[in-house]
């Protein structure tokens, strides 16, 4: 076990998985020596050369294609945006013939790369860099996509998803980059795709949510525990496939589910999750499914405002506290 | 017009059933025969099926309610349809309309105030056996949840130290029932005990002579129980005083005897009831039983066919055992319990023998029945078993 951020458990995912595979390379925009736009790559280069870290132009389209086709003839490709957002200009290159060429071939072709996507709100980054595409792209057959949140489960679903054979979507929340924590050091240490973990175990509640959400959830179930409600905290990891047996197990428990997402309501991923336990845990539902996310609204640049939009630890804990409340 | 579904008569006692489970919603396509609900009363369960093809335009009474027989329970008709079928306007001016009034208008009233449940708690209240009626809501709007349905449980003793609980379930409809009605014969009716043997070597005779004849005739075989029912039944009708209910604080004589003869079905008991029992041949006698004892295992008696007995037999020799005693089925006064055929060593004209006895145990309600009777009774049986010829006149 070692203390480390999320970032560098990220770049030691990358390292280890380069060490094992001499296929796995990295694509994006200045990887080399500044490390990629939060350090992920940092000191790769130097290991790996630039052959397997490659630097790329501001062509977002562009690299990606070139990593689609390096993954298709033989390659394992790892692709950095700067900010995910901009993922729509690629997205032609991941929803068209990255995930549909598996199945378009007959499985003669296996696509196996992955698209790391900073990502996330908080930052007063103004709407084109804080917004996070997890539902667009958990809604295209053919795509995985990942959202870790802690250091150990960044490293060892990256590490997952460079070994999975076709395209996965893996969302990096900026305000994580830094978080510290215990991560495995065993470099067989993998987090299986479509596994969610309970981060905290309750009785009252459930929260079902990912990537920087588990946090404040977290936060509001220390708050809320002061106050006798239990509640237990869903860290989804992967979006699709979607562990829907821990969520259904957790709300036969609790009774009560939370949809928790930093994003637009709208078609969310909480709206996914509402749907599962309508449709298959019904008798178990002892209040209406709650959804917590932001209106939808572009992410204001204005701090105040920003965070007057988006989720907060307090409103977290004020829904829950009034579902609590017909008790 | 659409077709409106009614609570159906399924016995002659029958005023009310309690739907228990519902297998179509609102909007779903049906065809005649398909199963709508699940209703319940005191005495059996039973599925009801739709009478129409078409979409289940309204259900009107959700699951737990109770619903009085003929009343509408669902409406059926095309995609669309108002469930109160065409306008007043285009009704036909039959004769028999006014009759019909009633039921035309009833869908056009504002439709019970619905129960606002969880449906964790209406869950709960399943496999509690809790009716939600009674749970008060303390939810927004008084919506009954999870916890006020666990108030309502009777508080569970404290767990014993003990062994672990290898698994833990609620009683089933049909336990709660028969627990329900055992416990008031048994704890309401002072019972009284009268018990005899019957040598059953002629039985066994005359049983073997007429076996392969009674299969031929009705495809079933003739059990020792056949000549039981027969004997009881033949007694019955010669000791009217016996063959009464109860009713409050008359006694309610019948011309026939309306014999009972307890089943064991899965996770219960069932008391189907053979009409004019006395008037029965031994051959009609134990094809009826046969009939009953089989429906009874599948599930497949209607309300009538274990309703109505005026004397009840238990029969437990299949199992082997010498003797027990039987609780009075009530509103019945007295029920015949019956052994296994075993061999003993009797004294016969003073010297020990070895014959194939059958112990006989009759309760009695003493309330109404002296032992003088009670005992004269029993020995009439026993007498026709032990010369069971009379049992062919």
């Amino acid at each position: 076990m070692s203390i480390m951020s999320y970032s560098k458990a990220l770049g030691t995912a990358l390292s280890e998985e380069m060490r094992r595979d001499p296929n796995v390379v990295c694509i994006g925009i200045d990887l080399q020596y500044y490390g990629g736009a939060f350090g992920v790559t940092k000191g790769l280069a130097e290991e790996f050369g630039e052959d397997r870290i490659v630097n790329m132009p501001i062509a977002e389209a562009g690299y990606t294609g070139l990593a689609v086709g390096a993954a298709a003839t033989g390659l394992r490709p790892v692709v950095e945006l700067q900010f995910g957002d901009w993922v729509t200009i690629a997205s032609d290159q991941l929803v068209n013939q990255a995930a549909n060429m598996h199945y378009m071939s007959g499985g003669a072709i296996t696509v196996p790369m992955v698209m790391r996507l900073p990502c996330g709100g908080f930052g007063a980054a103004a709407a084109q860099h804080s917004h996070m595409f997890e539902s667009w792209f958990a809604f295209v057959a053919g795509l995985k996509v990942m959202c870790p949140s802690t250091p150990a489960d960044a490293k060892g679903m990256l590490k997952t998803a460079i070994r999975d054979d076709n395209p996965v979507i893996f969302l990096e929340h900026r305000q994580c980059y830094e978080m510290k924590g215990e991560v495995p050091d065993d470099p067989e240490f993998l987090v299986p795709m479509g596994k969610a973990d309970v981060k905290r175990q309750g009785r009252d509640v459930t929260v079902i949510t990912y990537s920087y959400m588990v946090h404040f959830a977290l936060q509001a179930a220390e708050i809320l525990a002061r106050e006798g409600i239990d509640v237990e905290v869903i860290d989804l990891r992967t979006i699709k496939p979607m562990d829907t047996e821990t969520i259904l197990r957790s709300v036969h428990k609790t009774n009560r589910a939370v949809c928790l997402q930093e994003t637009w309501k709208t078609c969310g991923v909480a709206g996914e999750v509402a749907a599962v336990l309508a449709q298959e845990g019904f008798d178990d539902l002892d209040a209406p499914i709650l959804r917590i996310a932001s209106p939808d609204c572009p992410a204001p640049f204005s701090p105040d405002l920003e965070t007057f939009v988006l989720p907060s630890v307090d409103r977290i804990v004020r829904e829950i506290r009034g579902m609590m409340g017909g008790n | 017009m659409a077709e409106t579904v009614i609570m159906p008569k399924l016995g002659l006692q029958m005023t009310v059933g309690l739907i228990t489970e519902w297998h179509v919603a609102e909007g779903d396509t049906v065809r005649k025969g398909d199963p709508l609900f699940a209703v319940e009363t005191d005495k059996l369960a039973s599925e009801v099926e739709s009478t129409a093809d078409g979409v289940v335009l309204q259900i009107v009474a959700p699951e737990g309610s109770e619903v009085p027989v003929a009343e509408p329970v669902c409406y059926i008709g095309r995609p669309g349809e108002r469930p109160g079928g065409a306008p007043a306007a285009e009704a036909p001016a039959a004769p028999e309309a006014p009759a019909e009034a009633p039921a035309a208008e009833a869908p056009s009233e504002a439709p019970a105030a619905r129960l606002l449940i969880t449906p964790c708690a209406r869950r709960l209240c399943r496999e509690l056996g809790i009716d939600p009626g009674a749970v008060r809501g303390t939810g927004p709007r008084g919506r009954i949840q999870r916890d006020d349905v666990l108030a309502c449980r009777p508080a569970a003793p404290a767990p014993a130290p003990g062994p672990a609980e290898a698994w833990r379930k609620p009683l089933s409809g049909m336990r709660r029932t028969v627990g329900r009605r055992l416990l008031e014969s048994k704890t309401t009716i002072p019972h009284v005990y009268f018990e005899d043997r019957a040598d059953a070597a002629a039985l066994q005779a005359l049983r073997r002579q007429l076996a392969e004849a009674a299969l031929r005739k009705n495809g079933t075989k003739l059990t020792v129980n056949d000549f039981v029912l027969k004997a009881t039944a033949t007694a019955l009708a010669e000791f009217p005083a016996l063959n009464v209910r109860l009713d409050g604080d008359e006694l309610v004589g019948y011309d026939s005897v309306s014999l009972g003869m307890a089943v064991a079905v899965e996770d219960g008991l069932l008391v189907p009831v053979i009409p004019d029992a006395a008037g029965r041949s031994l051959s009609e006698l134990s094809a009826a039983a046969a009939d009953l004892a089989a429906r009874a295992r599948s599930g497949k008696l209607t309300l009538d066919e274990i309703s109505g007995s005026t004397f009840t037999v238990s029969n437990l020799g299949g199992y082997g055992l010498e003797r027990f005693h039987a609780i009075i089925n009530p509103p019945e006064v007295g029920i015949l319990a019956v052994g296994a055929i075993r061999d003993q060593v009797v004294a016969v004209d003073g010297r020990p023998e070895v014959r194939p006895m059958m112990c006989l145990s009759a309760s009695f309600d003493h309330r109404l029945v002296d032992g003088a009777l009670a005992a004269q009774f029993l020995a009439r049986v026993r007498a026709l078993l032990e010369s069971p010829a009379e049992l062919l006149l």
